[in-house]
């Protein structure tokens, strides 16, 4: 069985693979957005998901002494791991007191910042480009729906952070990032359809949709400005 | 005792106390993880990612070093406390014990 997943939280996707190991599939390969899933027995596996300190691998030694865990290596991708032990073997927790914790959430929000910076990078490039092909608009607009995703990433890592220093004592301030409502990327992902249909769609559908996409990031910017701090 | 540094390195954190003291003799991850777990009565399960990042670090600081390094080809990576992992150690025992005696106060009145 292969299913198609984009996840960006490790959390999320952590839960999805167990879920799946206690319905009797479980997670062996993983290429760009595929798992691949084998048989198993219904809870036979706990996954965790790390990062690791190599890129598309591991090294030995990490590799050696997961092995010597009863932890299996399942796959890495860029610098993701992601690693099962056999559910009988007892418990499958990796980070298990708060300075790791924040240590590993500390990492990921260094990913997520410098997967920003590309990002940003790829927007005012396709920016540039839209003032002679069109096109670069609509590939700017896509840009920007991930920029949006990335940061409210960035924002939820960062909140972790926080609620775990002060969980350990320490006084932070009160951490008031709240996350860009999903509406505003859904809308700047119309944008970039319309855009980019412009030879192929009538004129009159893509007014819709250009009416809706605006619409929407309206929406966004509202239900983000009034949406409560925690 | 004030070891130049040392200070800073003070107090030790749970996993890392713990670490050291399971590696006054050699012992492998496995072997820390269950050693630790005995000794506070099942309270204290380390994760292996704490435990893995944990070793990288105290190997960097030194406080802990390879048992045997030829032997290990075939079996479980040991580990073993240095001298100045000892000398760390004994700083935080030293200021826990102060702490204990502290604590009695709280029973007067």
């Amino acid at each position: 069985m292969v299913k198609f997943r984009l996840y960006y939280d490790k959390d999320k996707e952590t839960e999805w693979l167990n879920q799946l190991s206690d319905e009797g599939y479980a997670m062996k390969n993983f290429f760009a957005g595929f798992y691949e899933f084998e048989p198993c027995e219904k809870g036979e596996w706990r996954y965790q998901i790390d990062i690791g300190q190599g890129f598309g691998r591991v090294n030995s030694s990490y590799k050696e002494f997961m092995n010597e865990m009863g932890v299996e290596i399942v796959a890495c991708w860029g610098p993701w791991v992601t690693m099962r032990k056999k559910t009988a073997d007892g418990e499958f927790e990796l980070y298990t007191d708060v300075d790791s914790q924040i240590g590993q959430y500390k990492k990921i929000s260094l990913l997520f910042k410098i997967a920003l910076i590309v990002e940003l990078l790829g927007f005012i490039y396709e920016l540039y480009i839209g003032f002679q092909y069109p096109a670069g608009f609509a590939f700017a607009m896509m840009i920007a729906a991930f920029i949006v995703v990335f940061a409210n990433m960035l924002i939820r890592t960062d909140r972790i952070i926080a609620e775990l220093k002060e969980r350990k004592g320490e006084t932070v301030k009160r951490y008031n990032g709240r996350q860009i409502s999903p509406l505003i990327p859904a809308g700047f992902l119309v944008n970039s359809i319309a855009l980019l249909g412009m030879d192929h769609i009538p004129t009159a559908i893509r007014g819709v949709m250009l009416l809706i996409a605006v619409a929407l990031i309206i929406a966004g910017a509202v239900v983000t400005a009034i949406r409560r701090k925690r | 005792m004030t070891v130049k540094g040392m200070e800073k390195d003070l107090p030790l954190t749970e996993a890392i106390f713990y670490i050291l003291l399971a590696l006054r003799h050699p012992n492998h991850g496995y072997g820390i993880i269950q050693e630790v777990e005995s000794m506070t009565s099942g309270r204290l399960v380390l994760g292996a990612g704490t435990l893995y990042g944990a070793i990288q670090n105290l190997e960097k600081k030194k406080w802990i070093q390879v048992y045997d390094a030829e032997a290990g080809s075939r079996g479980k990576k040991q580990y073993l406390i240095t001298d100045s992992g000892r000398e760390v150690f004994e700083a935080e025992r030293l200021r826990l014990s102060e702490l204990l005696k502290n604590a009695e106060l709280i029973k007067e009145k």
